[in-house]
Formats: structure tokens, C-alpha cells, sequence
């Protein structure tokens, strides 16, 4: 399995692989940071690569390869604000999108971790009837202060 | 008192704790929380605390080691070690010269619940100050005392002593007959010419031993609460302005919880000063809440919304004052240092301000865990997950 090969077998994803987090906007990046011994496969800015594709969509915002052991682990990310309850469901809606696109791709045979990144200031913690929904529907809710690798 | 500075007093390395309206403090077992908030009743009262002593024959002869050991409880004169430092409003206290000599005898200002509140009704009746031994902490014996007097002042005949007409709003009693009394009646029994407490209903009359565990926590708290809102126009008793519940969530269901939140603010809105100690994220839950609401105006609507009751004219009264009180929470860390968290942000850099002090950790790993698992079963490749919701 090499995600290269993978990532570029996916329609309109071809040539997307970006090295480390390089696909990842600034903004964004200042809310994932990795451990000294962690060593990424390269990232996709899975947003922007399916934006003419599926311009109404509710698109994830990205993926990030990590290497574990003998296999790659797909972080799939989503940077979205957490200020009010809507914000939920928005992000229902996106991994909803996510779900049924991914399975469509061969990137689906990744073991994966699916994350929401509160964007700016929450307004719910982890004890959020809600988030503990999405948590039982395989999503991993983080606040601004982010994701480690 | 608006602030309280403690240095290398226990384990507590500093704690320089500005209190707000509301105060809680939280933070691990054997922290320093418990000993802080005795701190502040001793400061507050020292000269009634001294009197009482003298009164009941407990003599420490002027000994400040001697009076930590009948005050805190046997073996804590080690809390007070070389280099501690007591500030109240940022001036160093004399603790030694103020122990040693008897203070000015004032009302008492500071009305304390603690943790072992549960001890002061065995057999269902309030035990007083003499009935507990010389090394039993002060506050236990002065609360154990304190529901004593006002058993014998206040509930003198027999009848149900919850629900009562004239003590406690409507709302709070039917709130509480809901969430902790259930179709039982609080009242006053005999048996053989000794009053004792019993739960009482048509199917007979329960004893203290087979209450809930929650409805015994409760019951002494619920007699302190009586002391401090007397039946009658005035809103406070005496001289007291702050109240101090240790852990007032023990025993209790969250709707339970829920409701004697509602009295914590009930209490702040007749000008009650009030300091907690929790280990309970729905304590918390309040404070995120009441500070938020009154950073970004936030009404008493928004307050009793959280609380899920009725917005009945006497709640909207007391939640419009509520919406307006400043809350202050400080984390006690194992390592003696105790931190202002108020903000409670869950995006906090700060792991134990985003974790409240670590109440939220175990949800948040629990959802991670959970979260982990499910993404990685056959169910949500396939969708079937989702299937049920499109």
C-alpha cells in the first residue's frame, strides 16, 4: 500500500500529495503539531482538490498520512469554527460527505482517525450530549489548542 | 476578606485566591482545598472560635500547634511549618500572636458545611459540639452544633420539617421533593420520648440508616440551608456573609445537583458570599455558564434555561441578580500550586484550564476512544453508520 499511489489513483486527487503538512493553510497548521519522532507520509488538501468537482459539496478539509510501524494512518481533518451548536451540525453534514465519498476511493483500506479542530474559542466541552454523538459515529472532537501527531 | 494568600501552609506551596461572589475551588484528593476553606472561617472568626473552645473545655493554652490540632483535627499542627505565611487582602497575619491571644468575641461571620456533614445526624439527630472527640476538626462540631440549636429553637414540635410553607421558596421545594425527597415528607418523630429525623410517607416512617446515601448527604445540608435563609423578611442570618459547602454534590443524582445549584445562587442573591469545593464538572458547568452570560449579557431567561425549570416570577427575580455575580474558580495542583481557571476555556493552551482541572479528561478520552473504534469498523466504511439519518 503506498499512499502516493493511492492518493493519485483518486479522481481529481492526482498530484496532491504534499510533503509533511505542506497541504495545509497556515491558519491551519498552527493547529496540528507533531511529536519529535513522528514521521508524516505528506498531506492533501482534499477541499480545495474536489472544490471543481463537487463545488456545492460539504468537503472535508484534509488528510494527513502519518507512518506507524509497518502501515500509514490517514488523519482526516476538518479546521471548522466551534462557537455555536450549528456548528455541529455542519460538521455532520461534512463527515457525512466524508463517509460516502471515502469509500469510493482506496483510501478507505487506511486505518484512520477523523478530527474536528475548533477553529477559534469553543462554546461546548467534551461532556456535550452532541459531541459525544459524533464521538459514537467515529469522530474525534479537538479544541483550538489542537491536534498532535 | 477579598483575597486569601497562603504560603507553604500543608501542601499547599502558594495560593493567592481572590474571591468573587461565587468561589469554587477544585483540584485532586488532599490538595489543600479543605484546609484553605478552613482557613478562611478561622480568619473570619477567630474570636468565636476561641470562645467556643474555651466554653467547652478545649484547652490549648495559647499553643498554636495545640489550637491547629483541636481546630483542623488531630495531627495537623504539622500544616504549619517553617516559612508559612498567612496574607488576608495582602497583609502578613501574625497566626502565632493571634492564636495566642484570646480575640474580640464577634457573630459569627462565616458559616461552614464540611465534607463530613453526614457525621452530624447519627441515629438521625443532630449530635452537639461536646459529643465528638477533642481531635475531631472544629467545623465538623461547630455545624454538628449549629443544626443542634436550631433543632431546638426552630423545629421545637413535631411535623414535617420539609415540605414547610414558610422555609425555602415553592420552587425550590417542589424541585426538591422531585429530585432527592420523592414522595417522602422530612419530619420530626419520637420514640420513646427521643426525637430523631424520619423520612416519612403513608407507607410509615423511615430512620436516618435507611435513607439514600443521597438523601442523608442532603438532609444536613438542607437544615444548614434553613439556618441561613430564616422564615422570615430578612434574607440572611445575622451577621453572615460568606457560606462555605464542601462538596455539595456528594450522594446526588445531576437533576439533584442541579437543584441545590440553584439554592448556591439563591444564597448569593441575598448577598451570601459562597465558596465551594467540588470535584463534580457540573459545578463548573454553572460557573462557564454564569460567566459567560454575564460577559456577553446573558439574562436571568438564559439562567433558568440552563436549569430547565419554570420561569416563575420568584426565579426570574432571583436569576436576573444571579446573571450579574462574578464567579472565580482556582485549580489546586498536585504540586501546591493553586491557579486562577476561571476562564474555563476548553481551547485553553493550558492542559488543566481546557481540562477544568482535570474533571473533563476521562470524558474527553472517552470520546476519543470511542471515536478511535468507530471509525475503524466495517460499519462506518460502509455508511452504515449514516445510513439511518440521510
Amino acid at each position: 500500500m503506498r499512499l502516493l499511489d493511492d492518493v493519485n489513483a483518486t479522481p481529481y486527487l492526482a498530484g496532491t500529495l504534499c510533503r509533511g503538512l505542506g497541504a495545509l493553510k497556515a491558519t491551519d497548521k498552527s493547529h496540528v503539531s507533531k511529536k519529535s519522532s513522528t514521521k508524516l507520509a505528506g498531506s492533501v488538501d482534499v477541499d480545495k482538490a474536489l472544490e471543481p468537482s463537487q463545488p456545492n459539496a460539504h468537503r472535508w478539509d484534509y488528510f494527513v498520512g502519518v507512518y506507524e510501524e509497518d502501515r500509514i494512518r490517514i488523519h482526516w481533518i476538518e479546521v471548522h469554527p466551534a462557537s455555536s451548536t450549528g456548528n455541529i451540525a455542519q460538521v455532520e453534514a461534512k463527515m457525512s460527505w466524508l463517509v460516502n465519498w471515502m469509500k469510493t476511493t482506496a483510501l478507505v483500506n487506511y486505518p484512520r482517525n477523523i478530527v474536528w479542530i475548533a477553529s477559534g474559542k469553543s462554546s461546548f466541552n467534551s461532556r456535550h450530549p452532541s459531541i459525544r454523538k459524533l464521538a459514537s459515529h467515529g469522530l474525534t472532537y479537538k479544541s483550538s489548542s489542537g491536534l498532535e501527531l | 476578606m477579598n483575597r486569601l494568600t497562603l504560603k507553604n501552609v500543608a501542601q499547599i506551596k502558594e495560593a493567592d485566591l481572590k474571591f468573587g461572589d461565587l468561589t469554587v475551588l477544585v483540584g485532586p484528593q488532599a490538595s489543600g482545598k479543605s484546609i484553605t476553606l478552613q482557613w478562611v472561617k478561622l480568619l473570619q472568626d477567630t474570636g468565636l472560635i476561641q470562645k467556643q473552645m474555651h466554653t467547652y473545655g478545649l484547652d490549648y493554652d495559647g499553643s498554636l500547634p495545640e489550637f491547629l490540632d483541636v481546630y483542623f483535627g488531630e495531627g495537623m499542627r504539622s500544616i504549619w511549618q517553617d516559612g508559612s505565611e498567612v496574607k488576608v487582602d495582602g497583609k502578613l497575619i501574625d497566626v502565632g500572636k493571634r492564636i495566642g491571644r484570646q480575640q474580640v468575641e464577634k457573630s459569627e461571620t462565616t458559616f461552614l458545611m464540611p465534607a463530613q456533614r453526614v457525621l452530624a445526624l447519627p441515629e438521625g439527630w443532630p449530635k452537639p459540639f461536646q459529643g465528638y472527640r477533642a481531635g475531631d476538626p472544629y467545623t465538623v462540631r461547630a455545624f454538628s452544633d449549629g443544626l443542634r440549636i436550631l433543632m431546638d429553637r426552630e423545629f421545637t414540635g413535631a411535623g414535617a420539617l420539609f415540605p414547610k410553607q414558610n422555609r425555602l421558596k415553592k420552587d425550590y421545594r417542589d424541585l426538591l421533593q422531585q429530585t432527592v425527597f420523592g414522595g417522602f415528607e422530612l419530619a420530626t418523630h419520637k420514640v420513646q420520648s427521643q426525637k430523631r429525623l424520619v423520612l416519612s410517607s403513608e407507607g410509615g416512617k423511615l430512620p436516618f440508616m435507611v435513607w439514600s446515601a443521597g438523601q442523608r448527604e442532603f438532609v444536613p445540608l438542607l437544615l444548614g440551608l434553613y439556618w441561613l435563609m430564616p422564615p422570615s423578611k430578612t434574607t440572611r442570618r445575622n451577621e453572615i456573609e460568606w457560606v462555605i459547602i464542601e462538596e455539595l454534590e456528594m450522594g446526588l443524582h445531576p437533576r439533584a445537583i442541579s437543584t441545590v445549584l440553584l439554592l448556591v445562587l439563591e444564597l448569593m442573591t441575598r448577598g451570601y458570599r459562597v465558596c465551594l469545593s467540588t470535584h463534580s464538572p457540573q459545578v463548573l458547568e454553572l460557573v462557564w455558564a454564569l460567566e459567560t452570560l454575564r460577559k456577553h449579557g446573558g439574562d436571568a431567561n438564559d439562567l433558568l434555561d440552563l436549569f430547565g425549570v419554570k420561569h416563575s416570577s420568584p426565579l426570574r427575580q432571583m436569576a436576573g441578580e444571579a446573571v450579574r455575580k462574578v464567579s472565580k474558580v482556582y485549580y489546586f495542583e498536585p504540586n501546591g500550586i493553586a491557579r486562577d481557571i476561571t476562564e474555563l476555556d476548553p481551547s485553553s493552551e493550558e492542559a488543566q484550564e481546557a481540562t477544568w482541572g482535570g474533571l473533563l479528561e476521562f470524558s474527553a478520552r472517552a470520546n476519543e476512544t470511542v471515536a478511535k473504534v468507530v471509525s475503524n469498523s466495517p460499519e462506518f466504511a460502509t455508511g452504515d453508520l449514516f445510513a439511518g439519518e440521510r
